[in-house]
Parts: C-alpha cells; sequence; structure tokens
C-alpha cells in the first residue's frame, strides 16, 4: 500500500531516480563525441527523461528537481543559461497538466504532443537568443536535434518501462498524482 | 490504499506550485540576463560546478569515448592495408630526418657552447584531457580536465598537435572551459603567409571560419598559410591556425589545421608578451598584476605534464 503524501518512500525513489537519470543524461549529452562544428548535435535526452516522468508520474517531477536539473546541463553544456532551464520547467507544467488525459490515449498521440512541445521549447530557445541579439544556432542544427531526440524516445520509454518499471498511474486521482 | 486529497490541501498545493513556478520563472529570467551580460559570476559558478561532476563526467564520458573509437577503428579497419604500406614509408623518411636531426644537435652545442649563449626558457605549457563539450548547437565549447590548480591561466591559447583550437575562457581548480575557433563569438588576429596581411579570423558555427578585415585581398592565394599574429598579446606569434579557401564573392574561409574531430588532448599554453613600452611611464612603472602572476612557473605536479 501507497500512501500519497508528498514523503511517500516510493515518491522519494522516484524522484531519486529521476534525478539520477536526469544527470546521466546531461553526462551523455555533454560526452566528447567530436568536436567539429559539422557533428550532428547530441539529442536532447534531459528532455526525453523529464517528458516522461511528467506524463507518467506528475507528482514525482518535482518542479525544483526540474529546475536543478535543468539549471546543471545549462551550465554544463551550451544552451543559453536560463533560456534552457526557463523552457523544461514550463514544458514540464505544460506536460503534468495533461497528465491525466494523456494517459487514455495511444503512444503515437503521446509522441506527436511531445514532438510538438520539443519544437516550441526549442523554437522559444533560439527566439530568446534572437530577441537578446546574441548569435542564435542554425535552424538545420536545431532540426536535427529535435529528430535525433523524438526517434530515441520510444527507445527510451522502453526502458524506463521495462527496465525501471516506472509506467502509468494506475488510477487518476483528482490531485496532482504520484 | 490512495489517500483522497481534502480541498483545502489541493488549494494549498496549487498556491505552492504556483509562487515556486513564480520564483523559478524569475531566477531563470535573472539568469538569463547575467548569461547575456558575460557575467563572471556566472562563470565561477560554472567552473565550480564542472569542478564538482568531473568525477561522474569522467565515468560516463570513458566508455561513450570507447565506443566511439571502437566504431572509428571498425571505419579504418578496412583501409589498414594502405595504412601501414603509408607508415612503413612514411617510417623510413622520418629515419633520414633523425640522423640529420642529430647531426643539427650536435653542431648546436658546439656552436652555443664557442659563444657562451644563454638561451631563453622554453615556452611553458599542460596537457590535458577533453571530457565535456557542449552537446548542441548553441555554442562550441569544450572542458578539459586541468585548472587553476596545474597553472592555467585566463586567455590561454589551446593547441592541439596541429594547430590552434581555441582559447581558455574559464578557469576552475579542475577544469577549463575553453571557447573553441568556430564558436559565433570567437575572434583571433592573424597573419596570412607569406604576404604577411593581417586579418581577424571569426567563427560562424562551421568547420571553416571567416577571414575579415583583410586589407588586400589580392595579394592573398587559396593555399595561403594563416597563423596567429600575437596583436593583443593573447595568443602566442605564429601558432598555426589553418590554410586559405577562396569563396564565390570574395569571401575567404580558413580550414583548420586542427583536429577538432579527433580532438582528445590539447596543450594549454603559459604565453607572456614581450615587454612593450606602449605608454606614458611605461619604462618605470611594472606590468598590469595579470602578467606578473600568469610569469609564475607552473608546478612541477602539474597533471598530464608540461615541457
Amino acid at each position: 500500500m501507497e500512501s500519497a503524501q508528498w514523503y511517500s518512500p516510493y515518491r522519494l525513489m522516484r524522484i531519486t531516480l529521476m534525478m539520477g537519470l536526469g544527470l546521466v543524461a546531461i553526462f551523455i549529452e555533454a560526452a566528447p563525441l567530436g568536436l567539429s562544428a559539422d557533428a550532428y548535435p547530441s539529442p536532447d535526452l534531459l528532455f526525453c527523461v523529464v517528458a516522461y516522468w511528467s506524463t507518467r508520474r506528475p507528482g514525482s517531477a518535482v518542479l525544483i528537481a526540474i529546475f536543478g536539473l535543468g539549471l546543471t546541463r545549462d551550465l554544463m553544456t551550451d544552451v543559453p543559461v536560463g533560456a534552457g532551464v526557463l523552457t523544461l520547467v514550463i514544458a514540464s507544467e505544460f506536460l503534468k497538466s495533461l497528465s491525466s488525459g494523456l494517459s487514455r490515449r495511444s503512444f503515437a498521440t503521446e509522441w506527436l504532443l511531445l514532438a510538438t512541445v520539443l519544437a516550441v521549447v526549442l523554437t522559444t530557445q533560439w527566439l530568446i537568443v534572437v530577441i537578446l541579439l546574441a548569435h542564435p544556432p542554425y535552424l538545420i542544427d536545431l532540426a536535427y536535434q529535435w529528430l535525433a531526440t523524438m526517434l530515441l524516445y520510444p527507445v527510451l520509454t522502453v526502458v524506463f518501462r521495462w527496465f525501471f518499471q516506472v509506467g502509468w498511474r494506475k488510477t487518476t486521482a483528482t490531485g496532482p498524482g504520484r | 490504499m490512495r489517500r483522497a486529497a481534502s480541498p483545502q490541501e489541493t488549494a494549498l498545493t496549487r498556491t505552492v506550485r504556483r509562487i515556486l513556478l513564480g520564483f523559478v520563472v524569475v531566477a531563470s529570467l535573472i539568469l538569463l540576463a547575467l548569461w547575456r551580460s558575460d557575467s563572471p559570476r556566472l562563470e565561477r559558478l560554472r567552473m565550480t560546478l564542472a569542478d564538482a561532476l568531473i568525477p561522474s563526467l569522467g565515468i560516463v564520458s570513458q566508455p561513450i569515448e570507447l565506443l566511439t573509437e571502437m566504431s572509428r577503428g571498425y571505419r579504418n579497419f578496412f583501409d589498414v592495408y594502405t595504412q601501414n604500406r603509408d607508415l612503413r614509408r612514411e617510417i623510413e623518411r622520418l629515419r633520414a630526418w633523425r640522423e640529420t636531426a642529430r647531426q643539427f644537435e650536435e653542431q648546436n652545442a658546439q656552436l652555443r657552447a664557442l659563444n657562451n649563449v644563454r638561451v631563453a626558457p622554453h615556452s611553458t605549457f599542460v596537457t590535458g584531457d577533453v571530457i565535456a563539450d557542449s552537446g548542441g548547437p548553441f555554442l562550441q565549447s569544450a572542458i578539459v580536465n586541468v585548472g587553476a590548480r596545474d597553472g592555467v591561466v585566463d586567455g590561454s591559447a589551446a593547441v592541439d598537435g596541429s594547430g590552434l583550437v581555441g582559447r581558455v575562457v574559464g578557469i576552475g581548480d579542475h577544469a577549463t572551459r575553453l571557447l573553441l575557433l568556430t564558436d559565433f563569438s570567437s575572434r583571433v588576429p592573424v597573419l596570412v603567409q607569406p604576404s604577411g596581411l593581417r586579418a581577424i579570423l571569426s567563427g560562424n558555427g562551421t568547420s571553416a571560419p571567416i577571414l575579415e578585415f583583410l586589407e588586400s585581398p589580392e595579394e592573398v592565394k587559396p593555399g595561403d598559410l594563416v597563423r596567429t599574429s600575437g596583436d593583443g598579446g593573447v595568443f602566442p606569434p605564429n601558432l598555426p591556425v589553418g590554410r586559405l579557401v577562396a569563396l564565390p564573392g570574395g569571401t575567404w574561409r580558413v580550414t583548420l589545421s586542427a583536429d577538432f574531430a579527433r580532438l582528445e588532448f590539447v596543450r594549454l599554453l603559459r604565453y607572456t608578451p614581450d615587454t612593450r613600452i606602449d605608454r606614458p611611464g611605461g619604462l618605470i612603472l611594472s606590468g598590469p598584476r595579470g602578467v606578473d602572476d600568469a610569469a609564475k612557473p607552473i608546478t612541477p605536479d602539474a597533471t598530464g605534464g608540461g615541457g
């Protein structure tokens, strides 16, 4: 029997797991796979982790934890500091609000929704850089990143579901869920 | 058994979440303003985090690097016969050069002994392992596992075996952040040889940065060598940068000498510019503080060695 209280050990375990996987995602993104300017950009693995938790376990996708992960990613990689974390947190809150409805939909619907959200996230980051009169990246590179991320998302979904046993909530409570 | 949340609890949770969200949005906007203004505080925060995460970064990046190397090795496997033949030919050629170099070395030592010449100290450097890169399309930077503890100074030039790679823009105790030549904000004063014309190499997010402010483009031709000019006193002069390439429309680009695709180790140079008298009283007063600090020798325990 699980308790819905915030200090439930199961919930704390899921929060810890999300943070651990988020850190691994950041480290993989930052791994030096090729410093050439022509190299393909790394997929946004942190977005995949946060999106999965926000839709499947919104109660465990804690705002402050996601802020910490987003800020770490901004500082360790190349995303404009502040823009990356802001878009990640807002995307997470948006996905959390759709969690109950998504659990009754197909995976294809979820994938399409996440693809749209990621496109909005990357476009917003690009626009912020343009508005701040800094050098924006080439849009083709952002498109590669979007494509690589969305191709990888189904694979990560299988890993999170079958390896870490994190799936949809069994019931949809009226509260924020777990 | 799930406990249903009471209406008061739900309202309180929502209020707390809204306040937290507001706090996060404001904090993000402040961070964005600091990022845009190139705040040194943000760079310090970045390097403190890099210092703390270096051991974990190594654990994750090493297997990934190994896999990349294996994949590269698999591709090279098919070229192994040709490579072997070329390498044997190269070894024969280098053997002849080695003998010549030995003769020159002996001759040089005899001449120095005759003249009692005091040789200037060698320029020093620290070698570091590239442990992280920027990952995405926004910036071209890398993190190296040597820092202030190893004697790295801000602005140092970073080179690989073939040429200039970039410069140091952030220093932690155990980590250093490099801005690569290909980044949008990279600007390096260069010299085109043999014409001797000066220009600025501007990064543009591609592997061939643009050559700007070239005085007489008609005096240069494709294939000309591009080296650092040493203007500004940040980079040592005569570091190889790349070769000129002409584009339609009169634009000149530079194909870089450094092999960015296989960049695993970099050397961070310690360079102190020559004494120059460029201001009134410059002969009497000592130079700026940074120059004196930079002149301190590297400690022998610097990781990665030095030379």
